[in-house]
């Protein structure tokens, strides 16, 4: 009896050292610093979460500290509120969530401070500047959806996955392991909401459906006609939910021998048609299917009368370095289906380079673009920029925010006060999504990395980040109804082409020609 | 308290052990019959793991051509399968690749090996004594066997579905354990043990099947439970779909029978008998069973003692159990000889000596042990054509300066010194084309080639570490630190370089270039300058820098497998560019100037060098030989070969396959 008693008195007493010990230890534990030296400069940490404004949503931005030390001491505060103590062993600094949450919402438009104490063996503590940073009033779509995918041509480990950008859950939309490998990408979203949404599949198992996916339904649409025979690339819904603009793209992979960039995106063919939601049939003109121009990245004006497009003219493959995109227009009646006149809105030669990828603000009120040196596929650039357009007054501008590397796949959150975009400024190589305020007067502010629980997540992450789209609120689609809808494409009727014109190619050779810009009916897939 | 003894009737009384069950339960342990058991299994398995870790050596798997051990695993990291959908077999798969890295270490795998085969043996027991009544307890060792024979052959390994198979006889254990005898309640169990199954171990789902349909059939004699079971191959995988996965329904079915890993048609018939082994031994043991029921004779309802079985030889005298000892040591030592005898003969049958030789070059190619690996590869009795091998061989060739002069010692394949992808190449070499051709480009100097050959080889192998390690180098070699940095911080992720990779971080902090290494300068002053889109050749190499050794010897190696001697015989003046001895030429280029001139009429500059006067002579009888034999090739092949095997033009005249080149 008295063993049995002596074994549990000590088993208490550790029990007890244990827990004093982890209390410690912790990274709650108060601590009073009461001398320290002062360093006249910012403590490096990393990611470069300074000078930046954030959305009073987002998740903590755990970071680094990049200073060499035994301890670490960050105090984050504002203005009002309670701030937050984080004592650490390690340079990892990990940022409570709910006070952190209670912080940025009661300092909605102040300033968000770090205060980094790093100590050193001698437990001599120094203090470094304070880093600024500014939280706006204006929240971030809580959303954003990415493609994530291995550096490879192989497809065998790719995925569209959303995230939550309060929080640090990330979720699987669609991975292609569900549908035995292949192509999941370019998804996109009306209005920013994941209500009405389109996404791409390339399987050399099930096909190359488009999938709809609306009010919790979802649909695989059979794009293919004789003359639309290529698989769909790029889509832009029109903001009347009724009709999707696509590009067929005809894409080939180049090998560079030495260029930094080993590989490249070639478009053997490209054109563009409409997708009609309403009568199920896809429609274009010989004004955007022109076989001796490449059309691609559609993107509707947002009062839905013009169909923007970036033109350039087809070339065999070894003048891939002489692509470059101009960006044009053309007007489109959505009740008479009539096609306007072709427009150039800003040439290739202005920008000196190749205008890809443009996204109108949800406002209308600015055209974000992208701008490389050649090339309709510029993440495989090893620099492209981000221009900014004023749709009034028809200006624009590169962004000082663009880096020296490539910066890509951008996109607008619903109030049009932030953008999301890919960018390859960290190491040169794999792309990772962040974001940048855009003010009233599209100032663009210097863009922060999505933040992650380990602040060292993207220092071995071997997968990029691929179009990040910004939503409103979590898809209401499960990656099972996907992936339900590839199997069953193999059965999904053909939709029926009713207009157009000069298809791409490969041409059926037409018995008579038409006149330029004539639209002649075109022939029901067989 | 019932002494658990098979061989004593149920009826006998209490004689031996009416101590506490825990007392009894170690007595029948040491028991004569049982520690004769225990030293048994002890024996082999000491046996088993000796053998696999001094002979088949687990190391050789874990580097096995690039596609044995199940990549990424970076083990520090949390779930290595996180990005990816839930699967039927993720867990198997998961626990499969963090264990498949121990088999870097030859012990450390024979020893998971080993212990694999042993929970095997004593899940096969415990189910063929529940099914037989006690009988053909032997059969127990079958499956260490058929793991031997599996390891043996060296083909991507099944961890994952070895250790699928440990799952399954767990909770077949489980079930068969199960108290409550109600129908309904026995089918629930099995429907929510199946859906596990199914979910972790797919494609041993079937085996569980029908393992405990067999078990309800022949053991609690449950017809309906029994057909129930069956019925389940049906409904699991559509439930589990349904409510778990999201798989195409063919695939959901197809999985359960169906290996991730390319097997050929004889390790298929292995792996396919390996797992079939268990329903078929279970489906033997309840007929043997069946059968020794209806000999026996039935206990009378009236509750009289029957009479007494085979086993029973009545009240134990001390003169019976000496006899008894004396038979049970002998039965043992035949038992045990038998059983060893067994192993040997199905190893003996099943292993794969040129396996075995291929794993090996394969891991002194990675490792850079070039001696050792010709010394390998130098046994003529397993030498093959494998054009990875051919491409080791080479390879290790130029690295101890014999390309050139002795690479027709070795056999060649026409794609085997590049490994140039080819449309008659199966799909599924491309990941070891991949990992092997990145070695070789980089040392050229094809750095971009190389990048993209490990970029493809990682994203379909996983991150694999070499991959990793490959693409940091490259990285800095071309300047973007920042990229290498990320490479290096992946592969610091897996314990076993982690070190090495944390010295690389360290080096990049004082000289981002690495500008001080060697090897890094060496291969950037390789390296190509003007961009181009189409495919380069070891000649555009060349023309960048003329001291490029080993694109020069490359391409004069590529211009002999291909049968052009009369471009070699115009090469001679490159030689001055390198230090060969002066005044010489090498052996194989010489054959081939011997062979032009001799087949042109025409002479060759030699730029102040000669041909061996040995070689001349050779190239003379081998002409004389030829021209006697000529109008017979394969008999000229055959009586030629012994003297003249390792020479350019016996090659030219009678191994080079001119269809392939055509190719």
């Amino acid at each position: 009896m008295k063993k049995r008693l002596f074994y549990l008195f000590t088993i208490i007493v550790l029990a007890a050292l244990l827990i004093g010990l982890s209390y410690c230890t912790s990274s709650n534990t108060r601590i009073v610093i009461e001398e320290y030296n002062s360093v006249d400069r910012p403590a490096g940490i990393h990611p470069d979460y300074t000078d930046t404004v954030i959305p009073p949503n987002i998740a903590p931005l755990n970071f680094l500290v990049r200073e060499k030390g035994a301890r670490y001491f960050v105090r984050i505060y504002s203005e009002q509120g309670k701030g937050i103590d984080i004592y650490s062993r390690r340079p990892s600094i990990e940022i409570p969530i709910r006070r952190w949450r209670k912080l940025l919402s009661t300092n909605h438009g102040r300033k968000l401070f770090f205060d980094v104490y790093v100590a050193d063996d001698n437990n001599r503590w120094s203090k470094f500047k304070t880093l600024t940073n500014t939280i706006e009033s204006v929240e971030l779509d809580r959303y954003l959806t990415y493609r994530k995918i291995t550096i490879c041509v192989q497809w065998k480990d790719m995925g569209i996955y959303q995230r939550d950008l309060e929080s640090y859950r990330e979720s699987i939309v669609l991975h292609n392991s569900s549908f035995g490998g292949g192509c999941a990408h370019c998804h996109s979203f009306l209005n920013n909401s994941p209500d009405n949404m389109l996404m791409q599949v390339r399987s050399s198992d099930y096909g190359t459906p488009m999938l709809l996916a609306q009010n919790g339904k979802v649909t695989a649409v059979n794009t293919r006609t004789k003359v639309t025979p290529g698989k769909v690339g790029f889509a832009s819904w029109h903001p009347n939910g009724n009709v999707i603009a696509f590009s067929i793209n005809k894409y080939r992979m180049l090998y560079h021998s030495t260029a930094q960039e080993i590989r490249d995106v070639f478009d053997n063919a490209a054109d563009l048609a409409l997708y009609l939601l309403d009568s199920g049939q896809v429609i274009s003109t010989g004004r955007i299917t022109k076989p001796d121009r490449m059309e691609t990245f559609p993107e509707w004006s947002r009062d839905g009368r013009y169909l923007y497009f970036c033109s350039t003219p087809q070339l065999p493959a070894e003048r891939y370095s002489e692509v470059r995109c101009d960006l044009m227009r053309i007007s489109y009646d959505y009740k008479t289906r009539k096609w306007g006149t072709l427009e150039t809105v800003l040439s290739a030669q202005q920008v000196n380079g190749s205008i890809t990828q443009p996204r109108f603000s949800p406002d209308g009120r600015f055209l974000l673009f992208n701008v490389s040196e050649y090339s309709d596929f510029p993440i495989h650039q090893a620099k492209s920029d981000l221009y900014l357009m004023d749709t009034k007054t028809r200006r624009y501008r590169k962004l000082s925010i663009s880096s020296a590397r490539c910066d890509t796949w951008h996109s607008w959150s619903s109030n049009s006060r932030w953008i999301a975009f890919s960018s390859k400024r960290l190491d040169g190589r794999f792309a990772r999504p962040f974001f940048s305020y855009v003010d009233r007067t599209g100032k663009v502010y210097k863009p922060f990395v999505l933040p992650q629980k380990d602040p060292a997540f993207y220092d071995s992450l071997l997968r990029v980040y691929n179009m990040p789209e910004l939503i409103r609120k979590k898809i209401p689609i499960k990656s099972k109804q996907l992936s339900k809808a590839i199997f069953g494409y193999k059965h999904a009727p053909a939709v029926s082409a009713i207009t157009g014109a000069t298809p791409g190619r490969p041409l059926p050779a037409p018995k008579a020609k038409p006149p330029p810009g004539r639209e002649i009916p075109w022939e029901e897939r067989e | 308290m019932k002494i658990r003894n098979s061989k004593t009737p149920d009826s006998l009384p209490d004689l031996y052990y009416p101590l506490s069950l825990w007392k009894s339960e170690i007595r029948r342990l040491v028991s004569s019959q049982n520690l004769g058991c225990l030293i048994q299994t002890c024996v082999f398995f000491l046996m088993f793991f000796f053998f696999v870790w001094l002979w088949l050596d687990p190391k050789l798997i874990y580097h096995g051509h690039g596609q044995s051990v199940i990549y990424p695993i970076c083990t520090s990291g949390t779930n290595i399968f996180a990005d990816f959908p839930p699967f039927p077999g993720k867990v198997t798969m998961y626990i499969a690749a963090r264990l498949s890295h121990y088999y870097y270490y030859s012990w450390a795998g024979a020893l998971i090996i080993t212990v694999i085969a042993w929970l095997l043996c004593v899940g096969t027991g415990k189910f063929i004594t529940t099914i037989s009544g006690g009988g053909l307890r032997w059969l127990r060792f079958i499956p260490a066997i058929f793991l031997l024979a599996q390891h043996g052959r060296y083909y991507p390994f099944l961890l994952a579905e070895n250790l699928a198979l440990l799952i399954v006889l767990f909770l077949l254990y489980l079930y068969i354990r199960i108290p409550l005898q109600a129908a309904w309640f026995r089918l629930v169990v099995f429907m929510v043990f199946s859906a596990v199954i199914y979910a972790a171990a797919v494609r041993l789902f079937l085996v569980f099947v029908l393992l405990a349909g067999i078990f309800e059939l022949f053991n609690n004699r449950r017809w309906l439970v029994g057909f129930s079971v069956f019925f389940s191959v049906l409904l699991i995988p559509y439930l589990t779909n349904t409510f778990i996965f999201d798989l195409d329904l063919g695939d959901a079915y197809h999985r359960l029978w169906s290996f991730p890993l390319q097997l050929t048609l004889k390790e298929k018939i292995l792996a396919y008998s390996f797992f079939s082994f268990f329903p078929i031994a279970g489906f033997g043991c309840g007929i043997w069973r069946f059968f020794a029921a209806k000999q026996k004779p039935e206990k009378s309802r009236s509750g009289k003692k029957r009479k007494s079985s085979k086993s029973y030889r009545g009240p134990r005298t001390p003169f019976s159990m000496v006899a008894g000892l004396r038979r049970s040591k002998i039965k043992w030592f035949l038992e045990t000889s038998a059983l060893l005898i067994l192993t040997a003969a199905v190893v003996g049958f099943t292993y794969d000596p040129i396996a075995r030789q291929n794993q090996r070059i394969d891991y002194f190619a990675r490792h850079k042990m070039w001696d050792e690996l010709l010394q390998q590869a130098s046994k003529p009795s397993l030498q093959s054509c494998d054009m990875f091998i051919c491409h080791d061989v080479n390879r290790a060739l130029y690295h101890t300066s014999r390309l050139l002069h002795d690479m027709f010692l070795y056999p060649q394949h026409y794609a085997g010194l590049l490994l140039t992808p080819n449309k008659r190449l199966p799909k599924q070499m491309m990941v070891q084309i991949w990992v092997k051709s990145s070695n070789t480009l980089y040392e050229l100097g094809h750095v971009n080639e190389a990048e993209n050959a490990s970029y493809e080889a990682l994203s379909t192998l996983g991150y694999y570490p070499e991959g990793l390690q490959r693409l940091a180098l490259i990285n800095i070699i071309k300047g973007q630190t920042d990229a290498a940095r990320t490479f290096l911080h992946a592969l610091s992720r897996d314990f076993l370089y982690e070190e090495q990779a944390d010295q690389y971080l360290q080096r990049l902090e004082t000289d981002p270039l690495l500008s001080t290494d060697d090897q890094i300068r060496r291969i950037r002053s390789f390296m190509l300058v003007e961009d181009s889109i189409k495919k380069t050749t070891p000649k555009d190499l060349l023309e960048k820098n003329k001291h490029n050794r080993m694109a020069f010897e490359y391409q004069m190696a590529f211009l002999l497998l291909t049968g052009q001697h009369n471009a070699v015989a115009h090469s001679v003046k490159y030689l001055d560019n390198f230090d060969y001895p002066q005044g010489r030429i090498p052996r194989h280029l010489a054959e081939a100037i011997l062979l032009y001139t001799a087949m042109t009429g025409k002479k060759t500059d030699l730029h102040n060098r000669r041909i061996n006067a040995g070689t001349v002579r050779r190239f003379q009888k081998f002409t004389q030989l030829f021209q006697r034999h000529k109008l017979d090739l394969q008999t000229a092949a055959k009586t030629l070969e012994k003297e003249f095997g390792d020479t350019y033009y016996y090659f030219y005249f009678f191994l080079l396959d001119r269809s392939e080149l055509e190719v």
